[in-house]
């Protein structure tokens, strides 16, 4: 939204805009100060997806860039949707390998738990990790909780290891007995590790170098203790890497 | 023989816009944008060389989306509507600019590229330009590939694989409509694999699909060629992984090439620089100004001061960096063949729109690499089904969870920008499987009003809502288009609950979303 666009919008307008884009002004505000901190906020926007995007994500940007700045609609809600469902569930999405987010709703039956003088405890996120071996056979399963609230409905978990499978139950405790109103689907974090060459082949120790070659110029062999390996997002991101001769 | 081998992907995808219910729509001039700066182009740079008779080999993966778009009489109509608007802004340009010696020679450059843009569009492939791409397939120089139906970001459906497979049957189904043959081979948005995804590859006939550098490299047992060999997933579909260096190269707008100062300035726009008064006829209602195309001035620096673009300047230094792009080729390649026993493949994909859209010099690096290619012998062009020819036999593997976008993973589509819209999607994924389960055979109005609630649920999946609400600038479309599938597939929902049909409104809406004429809804049951 330019400054052009900006100046033609009535003052409500220009508040209702800046409330959207969660700016702070005074009641006093005019109409040029208004502006000013709306094309600020919108600059640091800006600014800030551009520095978060590797350069795929950047060139993909410019294929729906028709204006400059960020289009902001004040239009009615032309097509409602629900908000909830009126069902009880809890789901879990992989974000990347150490953060998954979780959604879940509770329907108006199992609200009244909380509500109803049941003595209930606020509901809690039991995060559930399962470790494996290399066969994918469960070696251990241990769990830790998250509080949350009645009003919250989605959560971002931090996972605390990558290479695990994870699900959650969505439980709450009456008195000392605990109480599960549902289970997730469960996911597995991505390794984030080299496997072993297990097949021979190719020219003896190029394995190594040949992994290096496709980008990865800090490889180290997968150690068997416990350890997050190294992580690729440095060079991901920057996507550039110089080879010796 | 090579040493090694060069097989260059281009993936050519918009989402379905289409808004018959609108004189013109803001949003469809992304298809328009795209026709006239990188497929036109590109086409013309493929018949060019095949007319020289030069040797090439490229794979293209057309979505079937923007397949469905580019074949839609709708859309071609208006392209040419908005095509005739453009030649005449280019006139106007032309006399505006007649005593600036800078300045004109570009206005009458963006006028002759509109001049043959309306020619190749109208005349050569009569409205549609799918026929330029088919024949160049015919003729051996393309390999064409698909996607998912509606470039859905599978990953975030794993636990949907009813819906997975919706995705990619009627991605196959409707590259056989428009293409007149099976594609061999998919491209995963966004690179996104989930573990299990081949499973649906292989149920619909498909031999191989791309991931991530490091998909292929974080795969259990180590890939023992790195990224420069295929690897077998258990089922028999191979994958290929993507190469950096050459990636980085022509994506970086900071270290590769198209961030060379000489080149065309993207953002520097007369819709944005010229006097409303002047431009308000090309721009949209409301004084909204757009991109029109016409841009004049080049890269320059990190500064608003921008040097005019210079033809040839730019001329010469695209014919470099091809140059320079084959020279860093056949060097990784020595490098590569020292350290195994077949000729590495170098695999770069690039998103089409990137050449000629964002660097306007694309179609012209892309001429010079493939006419510098075919005078030497290092380094071959070939095609993924062709190298799977030449090495049918390859080491067992499967891909890591992963995705070319930032970090490597899934953090653009899953943001709390858009996370919102995953609660919504699935609850219509399941509700549309309860709908396929409980109507297993029906037949007339029914059928069309399942079949249509199936293609609602699936153009709300679409990777790029999720992708503009995070990054772009046109969000409240993304969200308003999310919200309209949701909002139409909840309707046929619950009129089927009640077991009533709106035919007036199942008729507009399906005149609308009209693409997938042959979805199945019973695809749903599947999976």
């Amino acid at each position: 939204m330019t400054k052009e666009r900006l100046l033609n919008l009535s003052k409500e307008s220009l508040i209702s805009l800046a409330e959207q884009e969660d700016v702070d002004f005074s009641p006093e505000a005019g109409k040029e100060e208004l502006i000013e901190l709306i094309l600020e906020a919108l600059e640091e926007e800006r600014s800030e997806h551009e520095s978060s995007n590797n350069p795929a994500m950047r060139v993909k940007e410019t294929k729906y860039d028709i204006v400059l700045e960020r289009i902001i609609s004040l239009k009615e809600d032309e097509f409602p949707i629900p908000e909830t469902y009126n069902e009880t569930y809890i789901k879990l999405l992989m974000r990347d390998p150490l953060w998954a987010y979780a959604y879940w709703e509770l329907k108006d039956s199992d609200l009244e738990i909380f509500q109803g003088g049941f003595l209930a405890t606020e509901p809690f996120i039991r995060v559930y990790e399962i470790q494996e071996s290399l066969q994918n056979a469960p070696v251990s399963t241990s769990y830790f909780d998250i509080p949350v609230k009645l009003s919250d409905n989605n959560w971002y978990i931090n996972l605390p290891r990558t290479g695990s499978s994870y699900y959650l139950a969505l439980m709450y405790k009456l008195g000392k007995t605990e109480k599960t109103l549902c289970t997730s689907n469960t996911i597995k974090s991505p390794n984030e590790t080299y496997g072993l060459l297990k097949d021979g082949g190719g020219i003896a120790d190029a394995g190594n170098d040949l992994v290096l070659l496709s980008g990865l110029y800090d490889f180290e062999a997968p150690s068997s203790k416990n350890v997050i390996p190294q992580r690729i997002i440095s060079f991901l991101d920057a996507q550039y890497i110089q080879l010796k001769d | 023989m090579c040493k090694g081998y060069l097989c260059l992907v281009f993936h050519a995808h918009l989402p379905f816009v289409r808004h018959p219910e609108y004189e013109s729509f803001l949003e469809e001039n992304w298809l328009f944008e795209a026709i006239s700066e990188s497929y036109l182009p590109l086409l013309r740079v493929m018949n060019k060389l095949k007319e020289d008779s030069i040797p090439f080999k490229l794979t293209f993966s057309i979505s079937p989306t923007l397949a469905s778009m580019l074949s839609d009489e709708l859309l071609q109509k208006r392209y040419i509507n908005h095509l005739k608007k453009m030649q005449d802004l280019a006139a106007r340009e032309v006399d505006r600019t007649k005593r600036d010696s800078q300045f004109k020679p570009l206005a009458l450059m963006y006028k002759e590229l509109l001049e043959a843009n309306y020619y190749d569009f109208c005349e050569v492939y009569k409205k549609n330009i799918l026929k330029g791409f088919k024949a160049l397939e015919k003729d051996g120089y393309l390999e064409i590939i698909t996607s998912s139906a509606t470039h859905a970001f599978l990953p975030l459906y794993d636990q949907y694989p009813q819906v997975v497979e919706a995705q990619i049957n009627t991605a196959v189904i409707s590259h056989g409509r428009l293409f007149g043959k099976e594609p061999t081979g998919f491209w995963l948005p966004e690179c996104g694999y989930y573990p299990g995804v081949e499973k649906h590859l292989k149920a619909n006939n498909l031999h191989y699909f791309f991931t991530a550098a490091h998909g292929t490299l974080f795969s259990p047992s180590r890939p023992r060629y790195g990224v420069y060999a295929p690897l077998c997933c258990n089922n028999g579909v191979h994958f290929f992984g993507r190469d950096l260096q050459s990636s980085s190269a022509v994506w970086s707008g900071q270290d590769g090439y198209p961030g060379d100062a000489t080149y065309r300035d993207f953002y520097r726009d007369i819709g944005f620089d010229l006097p409303l008064d002047y431009i308000r006829p090309y721009i949209h209602e409301g004084d909204i100004r757009i991109f029109t195309g016409f841009k004049y001035y080049a890269i320059t620096g990190k500064t608003n001061q921008k040097k005019p673009y210079n033809r040839e300047e730019a001329a010469a230094k695209v014919r470099e960096h091809a140059e320079n792009f084959l020279y860093q080729r056949t060097m990784q390649v020595k490098r590569l063949s020292r350290l195994m026993k077949r000729p590495p493949i170098v695999v770069s994909p690039y998103d089409a729109e990137l050449f000629g859209h964002w660097w306007f010099e694309g179609p012209q690096w892309l001429d010079h690499l493939i006419r510098f290619s075919a005078e030497q012998q290092e380094v071959e062009m070939i095609t993924p089904s062709e190298y799977l020819k030449l090495y049918p036999e390859n080491q067992i593997g499967q891909p890591s969870y992963s995705s070319w976008g930032n970090r490597g993973y899934a953090e653009v589509w899953l943001d709390s920008s858009n996370d919102w819209i995953y609660r919504h999607i699935h609850k219509a994924i399941e509700r549309m499987t309860e709908l396929a389960i409980r109507f297993p055979e029906e037949k007339g109005l029914k059928r069309r009003t399942l079949n249509q609630a199936a293609r609602e649920v699936v153009l709300s999946m679409a990777s790029d809502w999720p992708f503009i609400m995070k990054n772009g600038t046109t969000v409240p479309y993304a969200v308003r288009r999310v919200k309209e599938h949701l909002h139409n597939f909840n309707r046929i929902y619950e009129n089927l609950c009640r077991n009533t049909v709106n035919t007036e409104w199942l008729t507009s809406i399906e005149k609308k979303n009209n693409v997938f004429p042959d979805i199945d809804y019973l695809i749903f049951s599947n999976g």
